[in-house]
């Protein structure tokens, strides 16, 4: 049988970041999945070596524009490790309200996205609406929309007004209502259940033997999250006080997935209301001066899973060792579990389902074993497509005619 | 949660390979131990105690790289890091990568900044660095040569660009 | 050149290079397309291939290993072809400008393969979206009097 390789990327044409994937197919079944990154690497944890503890948040904020606030959160809990303090109560609160808001918008955007990935463009256009209005509350609460700025070692850098929080809570209003009208699309749309559903699998055993992380692992039965296991902050009483709770399923497929993000993001409208009708007046600042000697470790359950700081000071101006760890590092290498097997059609839609935010459906190269160099129209890929879907349209037994005719 | 301090768990568990041991705060367990037991440390660790392995730090000393394997036991809420020290001048010690793959990419990445030599590991390519990165330099050691090495230098890019023209 | 610069002024299809950002000028590019500020309306389409797109947003400060890639992406595209560069790093390095796998700002490395390109900065860490429309704008005014000038 002849083996194909198809190199898709480093720029793929609509989205984000650069990512080279080489896929082995077999006819239409991938056989097996490498991945090459470094397309990003800026060497943050050298330049990190080089700034003082009050800078070394805002290098920190930039390593993701959407995980802007999980890596100075679990970058500042490593330098509280350190010193072993615990922030001011109000700043206790702050910081989670922060943390939720960015949750909501990074699951709002990835469901955009993986709308987006499967043709279902109605879904980008809403989720991305709906996401503004968090993006507002953040500028409002924060002053900018994203790279907030608000955590130092012992507290954060600036105070909620009154408005900004009544602000949010109608915000967090209106979000609900979008979240269930979403929940609503998913639960009950039949083309969604035969796209997502049984696509990309992800074992409990694969989860636990490659340490995956977050909204990848919890739908495969995985019963973690940072936020509950390693309380910080507000997140200890709210979650004592019942206020909310992890997400744990089953599946492990892609719709798990997409289910888990949607139910998440109900958690985190709780997790803020509850924080903003129970903050408390005071203080935002501990007043740290000066990080003693030693090593600590912060770690915070970003969107994506967790995030992992470790730090060692000499008790000097500047860190000995800044090792970070983000959640997709992890969560990458089980493409090698999920994608064989499944069709290339599938593959952007796995790859997307642990939120890496890739697409790779306009325009394909193809290098067969010869070294000849074929490459796929957009043509031949609609035909591909439009095949698909009358495929899974036959099988759902819905369609008795064929609207395609004249593509075909 | 169990009924008697992780850390007493973790001592019968590891024994004789603990060359030492301490718990400086009360969710954080610093274990050494030699570079030959480190496999089986980590695979007691990861397997038979069910942590799971956050990430593994690397850090430029003296002596050596010494290299930190964290791991999380979420059920116990405890963070326990494996310590070990890859010595000068070779800079070797075992590959975890090849007892459970959630260690394999971070070795890989370890190897090319640090340059540390992880006997066993099943896939020693390169993951970060660019294509064209020299041979034998590694930016996360202590020595790296900032500024002297040809067309590696950091750009110098304080200078106004005479080219630039306002658009107002 | 100035005919070519004159059709640049309507509908400008765009293609989006990300050079080793942190992804904070990238979603607020695609926040863009989408019902809030929706610049479809001006006639600006992200397209999926750079062979379509008469300008280019580069995001991020470049890296060691992008570098040729976007050269090579810059050379595909038709010409004339206005760059974009969004955002402090690919203004100016930012952060990572002393960075060990850096290659330096987005203009550096577009002008080693075309000393006369035309590159438009967009500073903001990340670029407001109000700002990437109004660089737009004052990019077109900005080849309207280029075009006076030549002709």
């Amino acid at each position: 049988m002849k083996e194909t390789i198809i190199p898709i990327g480093p720029f793929h044409p609509l989205l984000e970041e650069p990512e080279l994937f080489t896929l082995k197919v077999d006819g239409e079944t991938v056989v097996d999945v490498d991945v090459r990154i470094g397309w990003n690497h800026r060497g943050i944890e050298k330049l990190s070596q080089g700034l003082t503890w009050d800078q070394v948040p805002f290098l920190i904020e930039r390593i993701c524009g959407i995980c802007s606030t999980s890596h100075p959160y679990a970058c500042v809990l490593a330098m509280e490790d350190i010193l072993d303090i615990k922030v001011p109560p109000r700043a206790q609160y702050i910081r989670p309200v922060v943390g939720e808001l960015e949750r909501i918008h990074s699951h709002l955007l990835w469901l955009g996205l993986a709308g987006h990935f499967i043709g279902y463009n109605t879904v980008f256009m809403w989720a991305w609406k709906y996401r503004e209005l968090t993006l507002d509350s953040l500028e409002k609460l924060t002053g900018n929309r994203n790279h907030y700025a608000m955590f130092k070692a012992g507290g954060v850098r600036r105070d909620f007004s009154q408005e900004a929080m009544d602000f949010t809570m109608n915000a967090m209003n209106e979000t609900e209502k979008a979240l269930n009208m979403f929940l609503g699309v998913v639960s009950d749309d039949p083309v969604l259940h035969k796209r997502l559903k049984g696509v990309g699998v992800l074992t409990y055993k694969d989860a636990i033997e490659y340490s995956a992380i977050g909204p990848t692992s919890r739908p495969s039965g995985v019963d973690h999250d940072v936020r509950r296991d390693d309380p910080v902050d507000a997140y200890g009483p709210s979650f004592d006080k019942g206020v909310w709770k992890p997400i744990v399923l089953e599946d492990g497929d892609v719709f798990a997935k997409a289910a888990c993000r949607i139910l998440e993001m109900f958690e985190s409208v709780k997790i803020i209301r509850w924080c903003i009708e129970n903050i408390p007046d005071g203080e935002i600042d501990a007043g740290v001066k000066e990080i003693p000697a030693g090593e600590g470790c912060g770690h915070y359950e970003a969107p994506r899973g967790e995030v992992f700081h470790y730090m060692r000071s000499d008790g000097s101006n500047y860190p000995v060792r800044h090792k970070v760890r983000a959640p997709t590092y992890n969560n990458l290498p089980t493409f090698k579990a999920t994608c064989p097997g499944a069709h290339i059609a599938d593959v952007a839609l796995i790859t997307a389902s642990i939120d890496p935010c890739y697409c790779c459906t306009e325009r394909v190269g193809v290098v067969d074993n010869l070294g000849t160099k074929h490459i796929l129209t957009e043509d031949d890929l609609t035909k591909l497509s439009v095949e698909r879907t009358l495929d899974v349209r036959k099988k759902l037994g819905k369609i008795t005619w064929n609207p395609y005719a004249k593509l075909l | 949660m169990a009924d008697r301090p992780y850390i007493e768990i973790l001592k019968e568990k590891l024994g004789g390979m603990i060359k030492d041991i301490e718990q400086p705060r009360s969710k954080r367990i610093y274990v050494i131990v030699d570079r030959d037991d480190v496999q089986e440390a980590a695979r007691i660790i990861f397997y038979d105690l069910k942590c799971r392995l956050c990430t593994t730090s690397g850090i430029d000393t003296e002596a050596g790289v010494e290299i930190i394997y964290h791991f999380y036991q979420d059920h116990d809420r405890m963070m326990v890091n494996l310590k070990t020290l890859a010595p000068r001048p070779d800079l070797v010690t075992k590959s975890v990568g090849a007892i459970f793959k959630a260690a394999e990419w971070i070795e890989r990445e370890m190897a090319e900044l640090f340059g540390v030599t992880f006997e066993g590991h099943p896939d020693p390519r390169k993951l970060l660095l660019a294509d064209d990165w020299p041979e034998g330099l590694y930016p996360l050691r202590s020595d790296y040569p900032q500024k002297d090495v040809e067309g590696f230098n950091p750009q110098d890019v304080d200078e106004p660009n005479p080219d630039a023209t306002h658009l107002l | 050149m100035a005919l070519g610069l004159n059709s640049l002024k309507k509908s400008i299809w765009v293609y989006h290079v990300a050079c080793s950002p942190c992804n904070g000028c990238d979603i607020e590019i695609l926040d863009l397309l989408t019902p809030r500020f929706d610049v479809e309306r001006f006639g600006i389409v992200l397209v999926g291939s750079v062979r379509h797109a008469d300008a280019l947003l580069v995001t991020g400060c470049v890296n060691r290993q992008i570098k040729p890639r976007l050269q090579e992406v810059y050379l595909q595209a038709a010409k004339p072809c206005v760059v974009f560069a969004i955002g402090s790093c690919a203004v100016g390095g930012n952060f990572f400008r002393r960075s060990y796998n850096m290659a330096g700002p987005v203009d550096r490395a577009i002008k080693e393969v075309d000393p006369n390109a035309i590159i438009v900065y967009v500073p903001g860490c990340p670029a407001k979206p109000e700002a990437m429309i109004s660089s737009v704008v004052k990019a077109i005014g900005f080849l309207d009097n280029l075009k006076k000038v030549k002709v």
